[in-house]
């Protein structure tokens, strides 16, 4: 049984020879898009490798979760002042999409998609040079139970696309845990 | 959605990468809410994924902070 902590992660540098997940959306964007993504700096893909063999990868790109605010009665009135038109308010969280994470099929049913996403976690509160509040990731609906494990909660009730859902995890809970582990450490 | 370069646009067949919407209405008041009384994390589990985190990093030469 393949283990996580067994592995290396490293920055896509060359399409990798092959790569079979199961699914050919997840395969055909490894193999074709990612490394045209990342030169063009839209995403970045990571690998991750046991011996020669490609294990897993996900790819991340910035996002945002832009919140619609409600003012209080009295806030709306003083806001009606400067504003004839009524205008909605939104409040923007700054975040990281997970566009893809796949783990090929050799290697599934062995946790490593739940310790990739541990790994995501961390990587993006201590090894990121700007602010990430929340990771956001387009799941297939039939993984949205996998993300769910993991903390994620769906964005939106009513989910239009029948293909996929978008769901999100909250960082800072998590960030607080750690900095008390970090500090008792010390 | 994620703007492709135009010499690759030909060749893509995987789905684009969707943008988030804007949230408003009950979706903007429950993430609202969610996010003032967020889920707790277990310490055990916040372990559990630095010991993984650091053990990956160590393998691939990578600074092990968190």
């Amino acid at each position: 049984m393949l283990r996580l902590e067994d592995c290396k992660i490293e920055r896509l540098s060359g399409v990798p020879a092959n790569f079979d997940c199961g699914d050919a959306d997840l395969n055909e964007f490894l193999l074709e898009d990612a490394l045209p993504h990342q030169n063009d700096l839209l995403a970045v893909t990571y690998l991750i490798r046991h011996a020669d063999a490609v294990v897993a990868y996900f790819s991340v790109l910035n996002d945002r979760i832009a919140v619609e605010q409600f003012p209080t009665k009295s806030q709306f009135r003083k806001l009606q002042r400067f504003l004839p038109h009524r205008k909605r308010c939104y409040k923007s969280y700054p975040a990281v999409k997970l566009g893809r994470l796949a783990v090929g099929a050799a290697f599934k049913k062995q946790g490593l998609g739940a310790q990739l996403l541990d790994y995501i976690k961390i990587l993006f509160i201590t090894g990121n040079k700007t602010g990430c509040r929340f990771i956001t990731a387009d799941a297939y609906k039939n993984a949205v139970d996998f993300y769910a494990r993991s903390g994620f909660v769906p964005l939106s009730e009513k989910s239009e696309d029948s293909q996929t859902e978008l769901m999100y995890f909250d960082l800072k809970p998590f960030a607080e845990q750690l900095a008390q582990l970090s500090s008792a450490a010390r | 959605m994620v703007q492709c370069a135009p010499r690759v646009r030909e060749k893509i067949m995987a789905r684009p990468i969707k943008e988030t919407p804007f949230l408003h209405g009950n979706d903007a008041r429950r993430f609202n809410e969610q996010i003032k009384t967020p889920t707790r994390v277990s310490l055990d589990e916040v372990r559990r994924a630095q010991s993984v985190y650091r053990a990956v990093n160590k393998h691939s030469g990578l600074p092990c902070c968190g």
